[in-house]
């Protein structure tokens, strides 16, 4: 996979498409949710990814590119929870679960790429990727902190 | 609640008139005199010098110490103006109650549909009865019968008589069926025997049952609900560890739940993320991982949050595992149709100020759309919701 990575363009790219993936997901299971408040919730998960689709596509076609690191808190609410299969009768839970996970496997996917690679600029928008994932992640979990384990 | 009023009333020995002040915003006193989280002493003035007055427990001596059958004479019961116009009441538990009490006093017709067999919902099936005995529930429920209210027991709305039905054959209708469908702790070894839900747990003991759970019992949780399992299974004959995500000062429960579970020998493991459920080769429960955790700073200003530290995995002996994170709400005694139009945010019943939803003539209280979650909120959301159902029936809204 290292090798498909020569510009950051490709980098990109690449990203955009995990970004549709997610869109595609969310959208699935809006379109086949029975509860109504869940088809709205996942529709909301999608657009989520939609504005980091755009962020990206915008990035892509300004060739402008800022990456300051940050620390992202990591509270690994997800880390411990099992695997959940996407389901139309999906509750709120098993959702935020799925959101997590997902977030959480972007997150390693682009830190294990940005070790790989040697080219600075490519290793800063790896950088960049997984930071933003990173976030996204916390923002499920502090959810899930809030809704679920309100009591523990 | 004219809090002071009835504890000048104890003072003067006039318990008819505390009774009357009492009433006059909760229908059930005598349940709330005993297990109210009683947030009213939190910002009692008097408990800046010391302990606060103990206004649940002057409610209770009210309550204890006026006979029942004078009840109906002191709170003016004997003749109720009577309306043509029938509400609908689906869940019999405080906001439901509180709903067919209030409404029934304005004079309307009030049919309640109940799923189970006895009315209360958490506090009949959740609440243990060395807190809350069976009769008080039955003494304060017996009233609203007298009163002229129709319950229908075992009669599951979606199930046994169609929503729809309800909707036309009433003038209005009130939700307040609660949070039954409780969290999954999520872990890996969750499903399966051994492992179980606090509030199937203690249905069960509630309903005069004897679960098996073993010999050491983990519960899962800092909650009424957790403290309750842990004190029911230690009086089961259990060794109990309630294992819990944040610090002791975090925890939701009654500071007198928690005193009372180490008073009963319960051990309190705080800081503790549990992370799997072991089990042997034939499936059995034998123990339960766990990490400590650090409490790091929100930077949004929101309560500490615990994170697990890697490397602190401590396996303790279990066989049983109680899970009592919390719960959530189940509409599906609504068809999509309905759904369609109930507005719900993160799974609660979206209201006005009138305690109305977003479909016509329905109006909804109690957990369903509280997130307080416990008893005397939910009475107030029914006062409210009865309040509001008159102003609509008789066009003041």
């Amino acid at each position: 996979m290292i090798q498909e990575f020569k510009t950051s363009d490709d980098i990109l790219q690449f990203a955009i498409g995990r970004e549709q993936e997610s869109i595609d997901l969310y959208t699935g299971l809006s379109d086949t949710a029975r509860s109504p408040e869940m088809r709205k919730i996942f529709e909301q998960f999608a657009n989520e990814e939609r504005g980091h689709k755009k962020r990206l596509q915008n990035i892509q076609s300004s060739g402008q590119f800022q990456f300051t690191p940050r620390q992202i808190q990591d509270i690994r609410i997800g880390d411990y929870l099992v695997d959940m299969e996407p389901h139309p009768g999906m509750s709120y839970q098993e959702a935020l679960i799925v959101a997590m996970k997902k977030e959480k496997a972007a997150f390693r996917l682009y830190s294990d790429l940005s070790a790989k690679v040697a080219d600075q600029l490519l290793r800063s928008l790896f950088d960049s990727l997984a930071q933003e994932e990173s976030k996204h992640k916390l923002r499920f979990e502090v959810e899930y902190d809030e809704v679920v384990l309100r009591n523990n | 609640m004219d809090i002071p009023g009835y504890i000048k009333a104890v003072r003067d020995g006039d318990l008819e008139k505390g009774l009357q002040l009492l009433y006059d915003t909760n229908p059930l006193p005598e349940i709330c005199g005993r297990v109210c989280t009683h947030r009213c002493e939190e910002v009692c003035s008097v408990g800046v010098k010391g302990d606060a007055l103990a206004i649940r427990w002057l409610k209770r001596y009210i309550a204890d110490h006026v006979p029942f059958e004078d009840y109906k004479r002191i709170l003016g019961l004997d003749s109720l103006p009577e309306s043509k116009k029938h509400v609908a009441i689906i869940g019999a538990g405080p906001a439901g109650i509180s709903a067919a009490y209030y409404l029934r006093t304005m004079g309307y017709r009030v049919t309640v549909f109940e799923a189970k067999e006895h009315p209360g919902g958490a506090t009949m099936y959740g609440i243990p009865k060395y807190r809350l005995p069976m009769e008080i529930l039955e003494k304060e429920i017996g009233l609203l019968e007298e009163m002229g209210v129709q319950f229908r027991f075992n009669t599951r709305v979606g199930r046994d008589v169609k929503f729809d039905e309800i909707h036309t054959a009433y003038d209005a209708v009130f939700v307040g069926t609660g949070f039954e469908k409780p969290y999954l702790i999520a872990i890996e070894g969750e499903v399966g025997t051994g492992s179980i839900q606090a509030i199937d747990f203690l249905r069960e003991v509630n309903e005069g049952k004897t679960p098996d759970i073993g010999k050491h019992v983990a519960v899962i949780g800092g909650g009424n609900v957790a403290m309750d399992a842990a004190r029911v299974s230690r009086r089961l004959g259990a060794e109990v560890t309630v294992l819990y995500r944040r610090r002791i000062v975090d925890m939701p429960s009654d500071p007198e739940e928690i005193e009372g579970c180490e008073q009963e020998g319960i051990t309190l493991t705080p800081q503790a993320i549990p992370t799997q459920i072991i089990r042997d080769a034939k499936g059995k429960v034998t123990g339960i991982e766990y990490l400590k955790a650090e409490m790091v700073d929100d930077p949004r200003g929101r309560r500490p949050k615990p994170v697990a530290i890697e490397g602190t995995e401590t396996v303790m002996e279990v066989s049983t595992v109680i899970g009592a994170i919390g719960q959530e709400g189940e509409y599906d005694f609504l068809d999509t149709a309905w759904l369609e139009k109930l507005k719900i945010e993160r799974g609660r019943v979206v209201t006005d100020e009138h305690m109305q939803t977003s479909i016509d003539k329905l109006f909804a209280g109690g957990d369903t759309v509280n997130s307080t979650a416990d008893a005397i909120s939910a009475i107030a959301d029914g006062h409210r919701a009865a309040k509001g159902i008159d102003a609509f029936l008789s066009g003041t809204e």
